[in-house]
């Protein structure tokens, strides 16, 4: 199911300037999409164009061909298909337990009583809660990391084919990031296309398999991390960074070193090093 | 930001937005005195004049002020649809069914609703003039004789500020959060009266959720820095009234001293 954008442009109505400029892309099936951009560069308005929550002012959002603007069932569809988190999803949580909050979706695409509590229990699994000790909990009694599993859950339930997420790991400790990144990764090695906003350069250098960079609603630069990463200048530009590592190896390179490029992580960087002075790699 | 919505600050320096709180909150009252002194179609659209020289000296867009009364439009065709229908009074233009139109029900709706609209205007000029911290400190100033007999006046004027900033706060989360229940598949367009009212509920919990934890934060910010009330606070910007005030009662009571001639006379 590729998502193409076709030259979309959309301005909120209460203002005259676009928050999204001529933007064009697909997102293909399978792929990791990291989107990055300063504050206020469109990312969130952007996503919300994938599930047709936002309709282009001008331009297409096609999905399998179809304009979702156009095609009230296209849309319908792909709402169905496209999970989407927002920023801080926890504040969306509302229902008395945990169970029926994360029922909610499944019960909109009018499933039955069955299948909605075996989506439940799986969804939940999943996220690493255990049904029997929280379904019947209210979700306001668990703490903030939890309480954005849960609702990470609710939109798992729906079992979506591509998991769209706005900054999943802002607000969080080192501890519930890293969770929440693992776990998103292992969704995407189960086959899910992902999106992710993140402004964690280094999370999106190492798992996403493309990168998109916004500045003032245009897209700015696209391609592989390796090769987005290799502009650290341009990313200083628009208020963006590159990962430690890569800045590193950047800064060794101009003293004289020659390490390859693409280097994102400490490990990769350490390993470039060695092997440059004839020591051992890991 | 959002919408401008009635009750929101637009920034300025105009001789309007200079003028002290505590005059403009009763030139407000003057305003409405006008209003509905305003005899007739000629009374009014003296006052309509008027105010267009006050829009005009706030140095505001009119479509700011267009769409900051553009929810409460309604109340107005409404107005004017109730007086257009069940006034019976003159002769009849239309008369088909159960719908009578008359002469004199063609004359209220208009005269009504463009009395309402004139007030919205008002309203709205007040509020997109003044800034919150000035609109609550003119309106304790004014509440203060009321301290005598026991009224909060400063608790409540600090309410009502409080109040008038989280106000678009809130319009934007309502949106958000619209937003994030649709993406799970919530429907709010379509299904009868019942099934609709239901379906605000998973807007309305988190919306409260977030009103109660906002206010959790502001008391803590406010009582971190030593807020403890009325009693003993001193003020950062004193008022003081000045010249431009005093022309701007003046002003106000020449424009309503014409309207009451007017009437007089029965123009
Ligand atoms: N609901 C809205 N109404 C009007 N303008 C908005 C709204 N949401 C965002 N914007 C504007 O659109 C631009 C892009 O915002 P956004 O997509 O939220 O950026 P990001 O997620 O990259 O921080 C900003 O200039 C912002 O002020
Ligand atoms: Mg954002």
């Amino acid at each position: 199911m590729p998502i193409t954008f076709d030259h979309v442009t959309y301005s909120y109505p209460s203002s005259c300037e676009p928050a999204l400029r001529d933007i064009s892309f697909t997102i293909e099936d399978g792929e990791f999409l990291g989107i990055i951009g300063h504050t206020g560069s469109g990312k969130s308005t952007l996503i919300q164009h994938i599930n047709g929550l936002l309709l282009p002012s001008k331009g297409s959002v096609l999905v399998d061909g179809m304009d979702i603007a156009s095609n009230r069932v296209a849309r319908r569809d792909t709402r169905r298909k496209v999970g989407l988190v927002f920023q801080y999803p926890e504040y969306q949580l509302f229902a008395d337990t945990v169970k029926a909050d994360v029922g909610f979706g499944p019960r909109n695409l009018g499933l039955g009583e069955e299948e909605i509590i075996t989506r439940v229990r799986q969804a939940l699994a999943r996220v690493g809660l255990s049904y029997e000790e929280c379904a019947e909990k209210s979700p306001f009694d668990f703490s903030g990391g939890q309480r954005r599993r849960i609702a990470l859950a609710g939109i798992l339930a729906m079992q979506p084919s591509v998991l769209v997420l706005d900054e999943p790991m802002a607000g969080l400790d080192p501890r519930g990031r890293e969770n929440i990144m693992r776990f998103i990764c292992s969704l995407h090695e189960e086959g899910m296309t992902i999106v992710m906003v993140s402004h964690n350069m280094e999370d999106v250098a190492v798992h996403a398999t493309r990168v998109i960079t916004l500045k003032k609603g245009e897209i700015l630069m696209q391609g592989t991390p390796r090769e987005v990463f290799s502009h650290p200048k341009e990313l200083r530009d628009v208020g963006l960074g590159v990962p430690l590592a890569t800045a590193f190896a950047t800064e060794l390179n101009e003293c004289g070193f020659a390490l390859p490029a693409g280097i994102f992580t400490l490990e990769e960087l350490a390993d470039a090093v060695a092997a440059e002075l004839g020591g051992v790699v890991s | 930001m959002g919408n401008l919505i009635l009750g929101q600050y637009c920034p300025g320096t105009s001789v309007v937005h200079r003028t002290d709180p505590r005059i403009k909150l009763f030139l407000v009252i003057f305003y409405l005195a006008l209003v509905f002194v305003a005899p007739g179609f000629s009374g009014l659209a003296v006052v309509t004049a008027f105010t267009c020289l006050i829009i005009f000296f706030a140095k505001i867009p009119f479509r700011t002020i267009l769409n900051s009364i553009k929810p409460l439009l309604f109340i107005v065709i409404i107005t004017a649809l109730i007086n257009l229908f069940f006034v019976h009074s003159g002769e009849a233009v239309v008369d088909w069914m159960f719908f009578t139109i008359t002469t004199g029900s063609i004359y209220m709706a208009i005269f009504l609703s463009w009395r309402l609209a004139l007030l919205l205007f008002g309203m709205s000029l007040l509020t997109l003039t003044t800034s919150p911290i000035d609109l609550t400190d003119g309106a304790e100033h004014l509440m203060r004789p009321f301290e005598r007999i026991g009224f909060p006046a400063h608790e409540f004027a600090m309410m009502m500020g409080i109040a008038l900033r989280f106000l678009p706060v809130f319009m934007d989360e309502a949106a958000k959060i619209k937003k994030a229940q649709e993406a799970r598949g919530a429907d709010f367009e379509s299904g009868n009266f019942i099934t609709r009212g239901k379906s605000i509920i998973p807007i309305l919990v988190p919306l409260f959720v977030s009103a109660f934890r906002h206010a959790d934060e502001l008391a803590m910010a406010m009582e971190s820095r030593c807020y403890h009330g009325g009693v003993g606070r001193t003020r950062m910007h004193v008022l003081a009234i000045k010249n431009h005030d005093y022309a701007a009662i003046a002003v106000f009571a020449v424009a309503l001293a014409c309207l009451i001639v007017m009437r007089v006379v029965g123009l």
